[in-house]
């Protein structure tokens, strides 16, 4: 069997303040191939998009970081 | 015996040859299908269940654009729409990727199976159990992996699926799925996925060419794909 590291050693019971996805603090990965932009993770993300659907997607991620980086943080593992 | 990779590599031993017997007797007819040609459609009301004898077969969902899910992908010995005995019709498509033989079961036979001989019954319920794990393991895959991980896993499944009925020897395999079919399987597009089999060849982990796969690196792509094989229920020593 390869171990691959998957799963915590004592399970979920061990992680219940952490079930939830979590933001990500590391950036995604972008590349252009075939005339199209593929942004790759992490988190599970892989997504295509034309050039200028790329390209807004940018500046709308950049103008919403820009207002998240002024708000108060939120501890995310609390109701 | 045309019904001979059911359950194989996964406890078909445990089967009486009276059992194997009554599968291969119970089978009503025998069809060959085209390659990508559609065997069953959702909705539909139906009275047989399809056991894969040769090829590979998918299930599949369309949205309301038309762009298509893969949701399963079937080997030889795979019974492919088992659940609808008792559902009647099936919520999803399902079509052949390659040129396939197929073995159909009538309901009325199954359910003769169901009233004589528990322990085939139990068999049968099994197979139809371990499409269900495959369905978590492909949530997973599709929550929580990464488009390197994502295509690393499916190739990853089917090797330890094919090598189970001995249509995989040290990583080779034959597979009739184009890239557009790995992105319907993975929810990626054919650009990702031509990247993505790229990348895995540069890192010399996997080829994909002509419709034959090699793992060059078993366990580095297993750990791409955080595949761990329990979830396919695999028995040794058959």
């Amino acid at each position: 069997m390869t171990d691959t590291g998957r799963s915590a050693p004592d399970g979920i019971n061990g992680r219940e303040n952490e079930i939830m996805t979590t933001p990500e603090s590391i950036a995604g990965t972008a590349a252009a191939e075939g005339g199209l932009v593929t942004l790759d993770g992490p988190d599970g993300l892989a997504i295509t998009f034309t050039p200028e659907a790329a390209a807004e997607t940018g500046r709308r991620l950049i103008a919403a970081a820009e207002v998240a980086a002024g708000q108060p943080s939120d501890d995310q593992s609390h109701d | 015996m045309i019904s001979g990779k059911f359950l194989l590599g996964r406890g078909r031993h445990e089967l009486s040859e009276d059992e194997k017997q009554v599968l291969e007797d119970s089978i009503g007819s025998v069809r060959q299908v085209a390659a990508r040609k559609q065997i069953v459609r959702a909705g539909d009301l139906i009275d047989t269940s399809t056991l894969l004898i040769e090829g590979f077969v998918c299930r599949y969902m369309d949205d309301r654009m038309g762009q298509r899910q893969l949701v399963a992908v079937h080997v030889p010995g795979d019974f492919v729409d088992l659940h609808a005995f008792p559902m009647k019709r099936l919520d999803h498509d399902i079509a052949t990727l390659g040129p396939v033989k197929i073995a159909c079961y009538d309901h009325r036979t199954l359910q003769g199976i169901t009233e004589r001989y528990p322990h085939l019954t139990q068999k049968l319920w099994f197979s139809t159990l371990l499409d269900a794990a495959m369905h978590r393991e492909w949530i997973f895959r599709l929550g929580r992996l990464g488009a390197e991980g994502r295509i690393a896993h499916l190739f990853c499944e089917l090797n330890v699926k094919l090598e189970m009925v001995g249509m995989a020897t040290d990583g080779r395999f034959m597979l009739p799925m184009t890239q557009p079919d790995l992105a319907e399987a993975t929810g990626l597009t054919g650009v990702h996925v031509n990247r993505v089999l790229r990348a895995l060849r540069e890192k010399n982990l996997l080829t994909f060419k002509a419709n034959e796969v090699q793992i060059l690196d078993r366990q580095a792509l297993a750990a791409v794909a955080e595949f761990e094989p329990q979830y396919l229920y695999g028995s040794k020593g058959e």
